[in-house]
């Protein structure tokens, strides 16, 4: 969308080599450093949130170091990933928490077959090729630049105080059958209690500094940067630290050779807990911040955490102090290339990567607090050493004869990646002193249970591009790619993935050239076939597998082995097929810029867990089964709306998709999976069926409640109960069952995007930045677990205190407290299913650029105030952010909210120094 | 000029030989499938196990494993769906098992079911692989009839909870039609019964050293019996149960409460039992029948998801030895418990050492079948065949020995012998009234009120309504799986 800031005359990367902007047929959103900076300093993935039209980035957690999904065009697979390939200089790369945004110069977002195709195996969710800065010959400075940033919850969940949970809980025990708990004089002493979200959330300080060198002559450029990255997060026990360094060397000794080299190391160190695990003893800081009673305190009188046996969460403060959890990223990438200049057009470039990663994860839990205090401790590590190699050659071609203009591409790509874990978990110490480093002390009882694990997979790649260009008009571009993955079953390993494209450069013919105002127009279309093999390794093959405990004979341990999964021997590719037309119009001199899309892409023989009955004695199974289809429209819009001293730029995009699974093998329809038993009590939440769009929320509708025996003698409903939760019979038998569920929500959106107002006068420069989605649903565990489910003596949402069933007629919201309606109360309905559109003021910073005048060794300098997340328009309340996905990057389980970690407001001094 | 011709020549030379060896370079990438082909490291596929004597019996105890390892059959669910509906005990936490509104989307509905039919997908796969494999036959026949046994306790479990179910024989494989229908109880009865007669000469008479907790040969002919005696197959049963008591391999212990110590978990009177050991493969038993009011992580206290339904407690005759072993309604220091409704099941929460303190983790043993179960049941077949005066005499072992009258050092007065020349009906419902006081919370009681047909108008005493056949609903989820799956009436 930013394409004001390259011209039609600039390079951009497309895969195995570069193009000139105006030469592409293909649809590629390109986003520059200058972007990424105006936003955020911890991660790429924020920094491309609403950049681009028809890529959505979420945020899965927004813990520091926390996980991004991002949807190119939609899911194009159910089951297998989603997540677009990441190519960092020309090697495929995974994880983006470890590449520091200061070292990027642009990200280049491939949405179209033509332009994946390069990629066939893996380019079926699109392409994020990532491209780092490097010297320039003549530019020698060094910089610096550095943040400072406060953070602080958005925003607090409106809970029961102390003397409304009281009189919640009497409540609660007389429909229980019990005598009141609390006293009327107690009651009467209680106020406000402990707010729990106050004590576990806080101040977060974010600081990052970089301090680059660069520079080149005519043979040598360099550039080195050093970055450290500390950012707490606001809910204490969690925070991300980065050390990172690059060098990236460029060198031509000969006229006729090229060589050159990347390098980085980063190390990250992530404090986490766990969130999103659901409510009860899975509960983590987050979840027991809203369940803990607010009558206890933090400290019991004898200045130890206090510790209840009437509720099963945990001390939310107890739980964040007192649990470590911690891991260790340390990720060395080195790469090595050498490119010889032929005669007769022709070039080779050879590289060769190396990207290893090694990870450590200590965990320990003491035996006062859950996990640990079931089994007097438990200490878990965990270590793996990844070592992925990647070997590209290629001969490229280049010949012009007039206004032909030819050029080709050949290569050979092998890429080997090898994991090697291993794990070791103890309980029962007799001290916590020592942490996770005294595994080693548990008594003799445990059984340790070290275990190791080997992953390892090839894929193998002979590609070839043709792109021919007439008279700067017409131009083609054809690919072809065949791949071979270790995954599939035998004899099923390879595939071919082809791909066509053409533009036509109107602007260049006389009759548009005459046309003053306008500078550029461009039709292009283009067709081509992608892959994907992303599911978990050996999964053609059976398996038999020893559970996690032991059977004892006479106390002592047996190992036994069970058959755990099933062969699927015709296991193969999954592909999709991708439609692209698209449009790009520059008026006035590129003033106002606009590229339009419309895509489809056909997915068929989708890498697919089927569900099987559990009588099998197993779950499901994976089979390449059935297809799915992504239609979708993208607009971008750039518009230079002052120049001059005082320059106002807008750029706008906007993305729609829809999704529909068109066929499921015969299968006709099947339920996603459970969600986690203690999040929607092990429930099914989405059903896939043809017709309909994944992600489609599945239960049943509301309908109230019970107000009177006469009501619900009118209806056959076992779980119902009298001030408790009724649902609409919606096939109209006269029982309320299973059978009256429907599709009741959709997870995704109609349309998402992006909205930037950059505004400078002389040495001052705004920023204003919005992203926004409309129309996806959200499945609000957390409304279901502390406000219309009650059977139990946790604390809950103050919405809840008010409006719940007192008496006939006294609500229609919410149940009466109290075990009786722990049935009804916890069923997927539309009662739970909110609305999760939102526009946000995503960034808005203030900056002031300048020369020092009396200064000899400044150069230049900027300062600025950022804001981000600064406000949201939204009219989903029961969570902290409609931007949540508490189950992760799956594609089924979309929009959950369980315990998602709040999303913090941000206020951040930033400094630039050029020397 | 020459000298620049020659030069071009060497130059084209060179340039060949460059374009050589890039062809070479493109052709040594190119390689054959092998570089492409997955090897396991560090997990056994079917291709290279089921070979060996030791695989066999990796095989079997792999069936064991299923029954322990999760919550969902003996650690804990299973408490849950068997005790739990009945007159005794009091669901304090799910509270829907206790009023019979659980629904077909329940968490341990669906675990009960699923891990059940693991363990015979498990069981079917050994029953299927084990027989081939070369060794000591004596062994190998064995370990097929351990699977054989397990398959028919899954079975014999699921057939009462959830009625009739599919039967399944054969291991599950890739290409199967996955969508079964459920076969009659009948149907489910005759494939139990089958593979505990099968099972039956193969099983050993006993055991030592690491294979101690097998099924016995007298595990299959007393569980046999029960099956019978389930079905009102009074002839059957009585001959199976007459061949567990005249093996004389059987004893009831002196004193009640040695049953439950798990240091004493070998006992002369258990005829099969769930194995549990403290930190591999524990029972929640503890933390399960444990009191809320005494605390986690005290003694006698746990997580208390299921007590003695106070009625219960208060008809006890506080006499009989076996009510303070069962029912404890003091605490520690000998200080009553006052909320009756939360008391401790003493059974399962006996202190030794600092046990009480490790929440969800006894070693105590689950007992399926002990002796005084095979007694009573003899007892009860021998009376529904007019032999009342016979059974008189079983039943009265049992209160002997609630007396600590077998070999016991103290005599107490209570409970008193039953004295002849009662009738029929009222034998049964004295042997009824004995199998609650001696084997509360064990998992019988609901299944001899359904069997007596007085399980509804037992629990209507208690305000609850319910029918006497009774059946917990087949899991949504495979009846969203498999459209040939029937849900049970009521749902």
């Amino acid at each position: 969308m930013e394409e004001e800031t390259i011209g039609l005359d600039e390079v951009v990367a497309i895969g195995y080599g570069t193009m000139k902007k105006s030469d592409l047929t293909g649809s590629v959103v390109s986003v520059q450093s200058g972007d990424l900076e105006k936003v955020t300093v911890t991660s790429l993935a924020h920094g491309l949130q609403g950049r681009a039209a028809g890529v959505q980035v979420t945020q899965t957690s927004a813990r520091p170091g926390g996980p991004v999904s991002i949807r190119i065009r939609g899911g194009t697979s159910i089951q297998a990933s989603n997540e677009p390939l990441y190519v960092i200089d020309g090697f495929p790369s995974g994880d983006l928490n470890n590449i520091n945004p200061n070292d990027i110069q642009s990200v280049e977002i491939l949405k179209d077959a033509s332009a994946t195709a390069i990629y066939g195996s893996r380019g079926a969710n699109g392409v994020v090729l990532i491209t780092t800065k490097r010297g320039v010959k003549g530019q020698n400075y060094v910089r610096y630049s550095g943040s400072i940033s406060i953070g602080s919850a958005a925003k607090r969940l409106e809970l029961m105080n102390a003397k409304q949970y009281a009189e919640y809980i009497n409540d609660y025990m007389l429909n229980s059958g019990n005598d009141p708990k609390f006293s009327d004089q107690e009651i009467a002493q209680l106020g406000e209690g402990t707010n729990w979200q106050n004590e576990v959330m806080r101040n977060a300080i974010i600081q990052e500094h970089n301090l680059t060198f660069t520079g080149g002559t005519e043979t040598t450029q360099y550039l080195v940067n050093v970055g450290y990255l500390n950012q707490e997060g606001i809910i204490i026990g969690s925070d991300f630290e980065r050390y990172s360094l690059r060098a990236n060397l460029d060198s031509s000794p000969k006229k006729w050779l090229k060589i050159g080299s990347n390098h980085s190391i980063s190390h990250s160190i992530t404090n986490s807990f766990r969130e999103g695990t659901g409510a009860g003893p899975n509960a983590g800081p987050i979840d027991a911040a809203l369940e803990y009673p607010p009558i206890e305190s933090v400290f019991d009188e004898f200045g130890d955490y206090t510790h209840i046996g009437y509720v099963q969460a945990p001390n939310p403060v107890a739980f964040a102090m007192l649990n470590e959890q911690i891991g260790y990223d340390s990720k060395i990438v080195n790469n090595i290339f050498g490119e010889i200049k032929l005669p007769k057009g022709f070039s080779f470039r050879t590289s060769f990567g190396t990207d290893l990663l090694f990870s450590k994860n200590n965990f320990f839990s003491p035996n006062n607090i859950i996990p640990g205090e079931s089994s007097g401790g438990i200490a878990n590590i965990g270590a793996g050493l990844r070592i992925n190699w990647n070997f590209i050659n290629q001969l490229n071609y280049n010949f012009e004869l007039g206004k032909h203009d030819i050029s080709a591409t050949l290569v050979s790509d092998i890429a080997k990646s090898r994991y090697e874990g291993i794990g070791a978990s103890n309980s029962q110490f007799f001290t916590n002193t020592l942490g996770w480093a005294g595994i080693g002390t548990g008594t003799p009882e445990s059984v340790p249970t070290p275990n190791a694990s080997v992953n390892e997979w090839v894929i193998e790649s002979y590609l070839s591009r043709l792109n021919y260009s007439f008279d700067n008009k017409f131009l083609i571009t054809l690919s072809g790619r065949i791949d071979g993955s270790s995954r599939f079953a035998k004899n099923h390993k390879y595939a071919f993935f082809p791909s066509a494209a053409l533009a036509y450069r109107l602007s260049q013919e006389s009759f548009i050239e005459n046309i003053s105002s306008i500078s550029n127009l461009k039709l292009r279309l283009s067709y081509g076939a992608t892959g994907s093999q992303s599911i978990s390794t050996y999964q053609s093959l059976n398996a038999l597998a020893s559970l996690g405990r032991p059977y004892t004979f006479d106390g002592k341990p047996a190992i036994g082995l069970v058959p755990s999964r099933l062969a699927n021997p015709d296991l193969t590719w999954e592909t999709t097929e991708q439609f692209n037309l698209g449009v790009d119009f520059g008026f006035f001199k590129d003033r106002i810029n606009l590229v339009a899309d419309a895509y489809i892409k056909n997915t068929k023989d989708l890498l697919l867990y089927l569900p099987i009955p559990m009588t099998s004695g197993y779950s499901s199974k994976l089979a390449n089964a059935g297809s799915m289809q992504n239609k979708g429209v993208e607009l971008a819009l750039n518009t230079v709306n002052f120049e001059g001293s005082f320059r106002w730029t807008t750029a706008f995009n906007i993305g729609f998709n829809r999704n529909e699974v068109t066929d499921l093998g015969g299968l006709g329809e099947f339920f996603a999976g459970h969600v986690g038993v203690q999040i929607v009590h092990n429930q099914n939440v989405y059903k896939i069926k043809e017709g309909e769009p994944i992600g489609s929320i599945y239960g049943y509708v509301y309908d109230g409640i019970f107000q009177n025996q006469a009501e619900l003698d009118a209806i056959q409903y076992a779980a119902g109960r009298i001030g408790g939760y009724r649902y609409k019979d919606l096939n109209d038998d006269g029982i309320i069952n299973a059978d009256d569920r429907t599709f009741i929500g959709r997870a995704t959106p109609d349309f998402f995007g992006g909205f930037d107002n950059e505004i400078s006068y002389k040495n001052f420069d705004l920023g204003i930045f919005f992203s926004y989605v409309y129309g996806n649903d959200i499945v609000s565990a957390t409304k279901m677990n502390r406000m219309t489910f009650m059977p139990n003596e946790t604390n809950q949402l103050l919405e809840g205190y008010e409006k719940y069933w007192r008496g006939e007629g006294t609500s229609s919201e919410v149940a009466a407290p109290g075990p009786q309606n722990s049935a009804n109360s916890r069923l997927v309905s539309t009662h739970i299913v909110e609305d999760g559109s939102y526009l946000r003021l995503r960034s808005a910073q203030f900056g002031y650029t300048f020369s020092p005048k009396n200064s000899n060794w400044i150069e230049n300098a900027r300062i600025y105030l950022l804001g981000e997340n600064l406000f949201i328009l939204t009219k989903y309340k029961y969570g902290y952010d409609p931007e949540v996905n508490t189950q992760g990057l799956s594609n089924i389980n979309l929009g959950v909210d369980s315990g998602g970690y709040p999303r913090p407001r941000t206020i951040t001094f930033g400094v630039r120094l050029t020397f | 000029m020459n000298h620049l011709k020659l030069l071009k020549m060497k130059e084209k030379n060179i340039y060949n030989t460059i374009y050589f060896l890039l062809g070479a370079l493109f052709i040594l990438t190119v390689s054959c499938e092998n570089l492409l082909e997955e090897k396991p490291e560090t997990f056994l596929s079917e291709a290279n196990f089921y070979k060996t004597q030791n695989d066999a019996i990796a095989a079997v105890d792999g069936v064991y494993q299923r029954l322990t390892h999760q919550l969902e059959l003996y650690p804990r669910e299973l408490m849950h769906q068997f005790d739990i509906p009945d007159d005794l005990t009091y669901g304090r936490v799910k509270t829907d098992f206790d009023f019979y509104t659980v629904t077909p989307e329940d968490g341990f509905i669906t675990g009960i079911w699923r891990a059940s039919y693991q363990a015979i997908n498990d069981c079917n796969t050994a029953i299927a692989k084990v027989p081939d494999i070369e060794g000591d036959k004596n062994l190998l026949n064995r370990l097929t009839a351990e699977a054989k046994f397990i398959r028919a306790l899954m079975y014999f479990n699921l057939v009462r909870a959830y009625g009739g179910v599919p039967v399944l024989t054969k291991p599950s494989t890739g290409g199967d039609d996955f969508n079964v229908s459920r076969n009659t109880v009948d149907e489910v009865y005759a494939q139990i019964i089958k593979d505990l007669q099968e099972a039956e000469p193969d099983l050993w008479d006993s055991y030592s050293g690491s294979d101690l907790g097998r099924p016995t040969t007298y595990s299959a002919k007393a569980l046999l019996g029960k099956v019978f005696l389930q079905q009102k197959d009074w002839v059957n049963a009585e001959t199976k149960l007459a061949e567990v008591i005249n093996s004389n391999k059987f004893k009831l212990l002196p004193d009640f409460k040695d049953l439950w110590f798990f240091t004493n978990d070998y006992h002369e009177e258990r005829v099969f039992a769930i194995n549990h050991t403290r930190d591999v493969n524990p029972s929640y038993s503890y933390s399960f029948w444990g009191s809320r009011e005494t605390g986690v992580r005290n003694p006698y206290g746990g997580w208390g998801q299921a007590n003695p339904e106070e009625e219960f407690v208060n008809s006890w005759d506080t006499n009989d030895y076996r009510y303070q072993w069962t029912i404890r309604d003091k605490d520690i220091n000998g200080n009553p418990l006052k909320q009756r409704f939360l008391l401790p099941v003493h059974k399962y929460t006996v202190v030794i050492d600092d046990n009480y303190t490790v929440f969800n983790n006894s070693s105590l043993d689950y007992p399926i079948i002990r002796y005084a179960d095979v007694i009573l049941m003899f007892a009860e077949a021998l009376n529904e065949q007019n032999r009342v005066e016979e059974a008189r005499g079983f039943v009265n072992m049992i209160r002997e020995r609630s007396r600590g009258g077998l070999n016991g050092e103290e005599n107490r007065p209570n409970p008193a012998d039953i004295s002849s020349g009662l009738s029929k009906s009222e034998m049964a419902q004295v042997i009824m009234d004995e199998r609650k006081w001696e084997l509360a919370f064990e998992g019988h009681r609901w299944f001899d009120l359904v069997r007596k047909g007085k399980f509804a108008e037992v629990m209507a005493q208690q305000g609850k309504t319910v029918s006497n056949d009774y059946l917990w609903p087949i899991p949504q989820a495979d009846l969203d799986a498999n459209p040939n799956l029937e849900q049970n009436p009521g749902y």
